[in-house]
């Protein structure tokens, strides 16, 4: 840390936030505020003012085991070491201002903004402890010697509160018996269903140094399962059997006390004799696994940068793109998309670090082409409340300001086109992908024998490849297909389905990524909403339903091309042409009415 | 008391026929904090929500709903397990439309119709929700300084936490601040949603009893000199069978058992021969008039107010 | 057989069983399992997973559990094991192993409204409290009825029965810990 603090080219900014971020990939703007610590920088950490000041507040550090002052140091080796006021607690009594020598303490210092221009941003904000007293069973808050795994850390740091002595809380002495509960408010769906992944190790460690300094404390750690994959740590768990830690198979229902002293008991079952056990303990540890860091929900505003299910930050692809924000220039790194343990989390800073600098080495950097562009004189939010383009983009690449048209950033845009198909008066445009040029396409495919016909629609990064891959792999399938290639399911309008049957289309597909796998994040999701009432809108025609199908079909699965293909080119055959011309005959009425707003295509019709 | 509440009385069968002092000591304080009952007629037993819900799901569900649907009021029970069943039966029926149906059937043949939304209220959370511990204090006559109980809420009044949302599963304290609100200490006690073990008694005795011990010895050891309580069943596991227990485990107990309704009576003035507190089986006398001294722990003139 | 699998799959049981991966907090908090080890909550789920339906219905220990809801509260699975046991002990009964005292409550229930009725000493002590007599139950002809509707007799045959094999003993651990 300190060498971070004295690098010429790292500037460090503590005690500060940032309030606002704005531009794009290269060209950020971030407004930070740099709150008052109340001392300069002519600190020279002397204490005289711990000396004096007539406040006590509960250590944040020490989880509430210590007390420090008003003013004071979050701990000894703090960087920068220059102490800080908490102004909630102070009582501005000044007693500080009076001792302190080289007069450092300053009340006037006022909050500070800065913008700053940045060309890439990391987000490592890392992660919280899980507060068990939700778990009222194990009596977190209620018994003095129910603890958590940090707790404990700070308790056996030879810089901590008791200068590294196993003590517990309620009287001071030396426990005899410590009981690890693993899994606290983990892997439970009524808190934190997911693994944390740290628990296991940080409790085996804390086991073993306990079994080595204190060899007469007898140590049990109750488990679900224990969890030690990848580098050295099965050999870990090795270590720690050896070193007599008593492992028992079985996750506690309740700590209650004994009835004796201070000592507590623990209820669970002891899987491995089959046998419910009332297990004796003086310092039971909680291991609870890791939250979202404070302050995650509003930065996420902040950044426009969502948050997934869990309440961590959503990176572009946990196993592809794991240090990537789907914003481009914006990356993570740790714990703040997820909880992990130091080599992974290290591992990630150094991704992190290199794909920022893959930003910042270039002078220019080459965008996509295929952006959007909204007309402003076709954008409903200038006269009412609209931007649903904006909560549709999973880049945060459209802002909309009150009483004002949307503006799509194309230095953000990634070209997926779900606001053009999501724009109720269709004010957005994509570039090489204009509906002119699209409905030019259908026209085209559809000019002869439509009737016998199935337009597939396929998304460029999954289903058409999987087409591709079924052709590739010579597999056989009527060749009744006709394709239209978009970047994104997201992309396909309403309108391309029904201008399909105007046309006289036999059959439309439309298809794209699996759930989960779409490559702009969210465009297959929205497709699958807007494309789930066309069944029965064409069944109020007259189009039987049938002919009508969306599938979600992976690059590898050309199999499955092949088979929906096969099965949509049975189904014309079984309604037949005569029927399916009908229908379409039927429909067409409704279908002009339903385009009219789309002037080239009535011309075009006329024809 | 500004408000008005009607409510249908469901004192259940257990409290019917064998527990008539809770079922007075209930009605008088109904009564008096503005509680108008009325008597529910045609009603049949909840059914047990566990002898009778162990045996058939389908009659366990017709009977409940059944009853649900004959009240005009909603119903104020006075038993946790009557609350249970009703709780639970309003639960599935509000989550499964093919039960409604099915169930549905079985009350067209007797002409009646399948109740909707949730009409059952448990009497103690009634007190402490509409009633609340500051106006119960209010009512207060006769504080009943000085004496030490513990609480037990019992299995079905705060579980399934899911259904009934009412406090916490593991510790629940909201009760225990209308016995404060008495006058009362509270007493800590770990464990304290352990069970009475009244429902194993059907199937094995001995078993029964053992928990019965374990919760009247864990009770005793916290220094308490009475037991308060909300459900009729845990009544006959801690009173009705203590001595049982003090022959089967040789040990002595003495440990009066109260009913909520009973301690808010004393609070509220009444007499103790008007709550019918000798039909207690663990004797209650000596604890009550330690509380109101001698003479009024014995008569039952108009009380008087004790400062 | 099939009533349980049925009626599990009504209540929607047996998909979140599945989900049970075995940590055991329920057999741990048990206050019947502490004092008979051949009552193991974790042990029925896992019957359950398995598959091993018959085995467990015919389990006479399943009768033990007083539902005091305790597994269903630590669960951190969701898995309503109080609410499973329920159904299985309803399968069991129709094997003829339900409790004597539970079905003579029952036929109480069924064919006269109530579990109990009040005895002569107990009218009288209401009467002496200045209670009104307790409210007329539901009437004879709604009770058979209802039986009729709900084929009661028939069922009442089915608890009555018992099988003619011997029952199985559970034999993991028998008997009672040391004290």
């Amino acid at each position: 840390m300190v060498d971070a603090a004295r690098h010429p080219k790292i500037e460090l900014m503590t005690y500060s936030e940032v309030k606002k971020c704005e531009g794009y990939v290269g060209n950020f703007r971030v407004t930070i505020e740099h709150k008052p610590r109340y001392v300069r920088d002519s600190c020279n950490a002397c204490r005289d003012c711990l000396d004096v000041c007539p406040i006590n507040v509960p250590n944040e550090f020490d989880f509430g085991l210590s007390y420090r002052h008003a003013i004071y140091q979050p701990f000894a080796q703090a960087v920068p070491s220059t102490f800080v006021v908490d102004s909630k607690s102070c009582i501005h009594c000044y007693k500080c201002v009076d001792v302190c020598n080289p007069q450092s303490v300053d009340f006037s210092q006022p909050v500070r903004e800065e913008v700053v221009e940045v060309g890439g941003i990391i987000l490592s904000t890392g992660f919280d402890v899980f507060d068990p007293s939700a778990l009222s069973e194990y009596g977190y808050g209620r018994y003095d010697d129910v603890i958590t795994g940090m707790d404990l850390e700070r308790l056996l740091d030879p810089g901590g509160p008791t200068k590294g002595s196993l003590t517990r809380p309620s009287d001071f002495k030396r426990p005899d018996r410590v009981s690890f509960i693993q899994c606290a408010g983990s892997r439970d769906r009524n808190y934190n269903a997911y693994c944390s992944g740290y628990c296991c190790m940080a409790s085996l460690k804390t086991a073993i140094h306990i079994r080595e300094k204190y060899p007469d404390v007898e140590v049990a750690i109750f488990y679900m399962d224990i969890r030690t994959p990848y580098k050295g740590y099965e050999e870990f768990f090795t270590r720690a059997r050896k070193a007599g830690v008593i492992f028992i198979q079985g996750k506690p229902s309740e700590v209650a006390p004994s009835g004796q002293g201070e000592n507590l008991l623990v209820y669970a079952e002891d899987r491995d004799q089959g046998r419910p056990v009332e297990w004796q303990t003086d310092l039971v540890v909680l291991a609870t696994g890791a939250v979202p860091s404070a302050g995650t929900h509003e930065l996420s505003s902040i950044m426009s940068a969502s948050l997934d299910e869990t309440g961590f930050f959503r990176e572009y692809h946990p196993k592809l793109r794991p240090v990537d924000a789907p914003t481009e220039g914006m990356f993570f790194a740790g714990a703040s998309c997820g909880s992990k343990d130091i080599p992974y989390s290290v591992a990630q800073g150094s991704a992190a670090a290199a794909r920022a600098s893959r930003v910042l080495m270039k002078d220019r950097l080459l965008i996509e082409p295929i952006v959007a562009r909204a007309d402003a004189a076709l954008c409903r939010n200038i006269e009412k409340k609209c931007g649903i383009c904006a909560t549709r983009c999973p880049f945060g690449a459209i802002s909309v300001q009150a009483g004002e048209a949307a503006v799509i950033h194309s230095a953000k845009c990634m070209g997926c086109g779900t606001c053009v198909a999501e724009c109720p008066t269709g004010a957005i445009t994509q570039a090489h992908f204009h509906d002119l040029q699209i409905h030019a396409q259908i026209q085209s495919h559809l000019q002869r024998s439509p009737e016998d016909k199935i337009l597939s629609f396929m998304c460029w990064w999954c289903s058409y490849p999987g087409a591709d891959n079924a052709g590739v792999n010579h597999l056989q399938y009527p060749a009744s297909s006709r394709g239209i290639r978009v970047m994104c399911a997201g992309r396909i309008k309403r309108d391309f389905v029904l201008e399909a049957f105007r046309r006289g289309a036999g059959m439309v597909l439309v298809s794209g990524c699996h759930p989960q796998d779409c490559h702009y994040l969210t465009g297959q999701h929205y497709a699958e909403k807007r494309m789930s009432a066309m069944p029965r809108r064409l069944e109020k025609m007259g189009i039987s339903p049938e002919r009508f199908r969306v599938e979600w079909i992976s690059a590898a699965e050309g199999a499955k091309y092949a088979r929906v293909i096969t099965e949509m080119h049975q189904t014309l055959e079984d309604l037949g042409r005569d029927r399916i011309r009908k229908e379409n005959e039927a429909a067409l009425p409704e279908l002009d009415k339903r385009l009219a707003h789309i002037p080239y295509l009535i011309i075009s019709h006329l024809e | 008391m500004t408000e008005n509440y009607e409510y249908c009385f469901f004192p259940g069968c257990l409290i019917r026929a064998r527990l008539p002092h809770i079922e007075k000591s209930a009605r008088l304080v109904l009564e008096r904090l503005g509680v108008e009952l009325s008597e529910l007629e045609g009603a049949s037993c909840c059914p047990n929500p566990i002898y009778f819900r162990d045996l058939d799901h389908e009659a366990w569900l017709t009977l409940a709903a059944r009853n649900l649907s004959l009240a005009e009021k909603p119903i104020m029970t006075l038993c946790s397990g009557c609350y249970s069943t009703f709780r639970d039966a309003e639960h599935a029926l509000e989550k499964s439309a093919k039960l409604r149906h099915k169930i549905g059937e079985h009350l067209d043949r007797l002409g009646r119709k399948i109740p909707s939304g949730s009409r059952v209220e448990h009497f103690a959370r009634f007190l402490f929700e509409k009633v609340g511990p500051a106006m119960l204090a209010e009512q207060v006559l006769r504080p009943l300084k000085g004496l030490k109980v513990v609480f037990h809420p019992g299995c079905h009044l705060v579980r399934p936490s899911r259904i009934h949302e009412f406090d916490d599963p593991d510790n629940p304290t909201k009760l225990e601040e209308l016995v404060w609100a008495l006058g009362a200490e509270v007493l800590e006690y770990p464990r304290k949603m352990l069970c009475c073990g009244f429902t194993v008694m059907g199937a094995d005795r001995d078993l029964s009893l053992r928990m019965g011990f374990e919760k009247l010895e864990i009770m005793k050891d916290s220094g308490a000199q009475a037991v308060v309580l909300v459900c009729p069943s845990c009544m006959v596991q801690l009173d009705r069978n203590q001595r049982l227990i003090e022959q089967e485990f040789d040990t002595e107990l003495s440990l009066p058992v109260f009913y909520l309704t009973e301690l808010i009576g004393l609070a509220l003035g009444e007499s103790p021969d008007d709550l019918g507190l000798g039909l207690h089986l663990v004797n209650v006398r000596p604890l009550v008039e330690e509380l109101l001294g001698a003479e009024e722990g014995r008569d039952s003139d108009v009380p008087r107010v004790r400062s | 057989m099939e009533n349980l699998k049925e009626s599990l799959i009504e209540f929607d049981l047996p998909k979140r069983a599945r989900a049970c991966y075995q940590c055991g907090a329920c057999t741990g908090g048990c206050p019947v399992g502490r004092f008979r080890w051949d009552f193991n909550p974790r042990r029925f789920i896992e019957m359950i997973v398995r598959g091993q339906l018959e085995e467990l219905i015919r389990k006479p220990t399943i009768w033990l559990c007083s539902h005091c809801l305790t597994c269903l509260e630590r669960c951190p699975q969701q898995i309503e094991v109080s609410e499973i046991i329920m159904h299985v002990k309803n399968a069991s009964a129709q094997r003829g192993y339900a409790p004597e005292n539970d079905v003579k409550m029952a036929d109480r229930i069924m064919s006269r409204g109530w579990s109990e009725e009040p005895i002569k000493r107990m009218l009288k002590k209401r009467n002496n409290l200045g209670l009104p007599e307790p409210a007329p139950g539901i009437g004879a002809e709604e009770l058979e009825a209802l039986a009729s509707s709900l084929d009661w007799a028939a069922k009442m045959e089915t608890f009555k029965r018992r099988e003619t094999e011997v029952r199985e003993a559970d034999s993991e651990t028998d008997g009672n810990p040391a004290e």
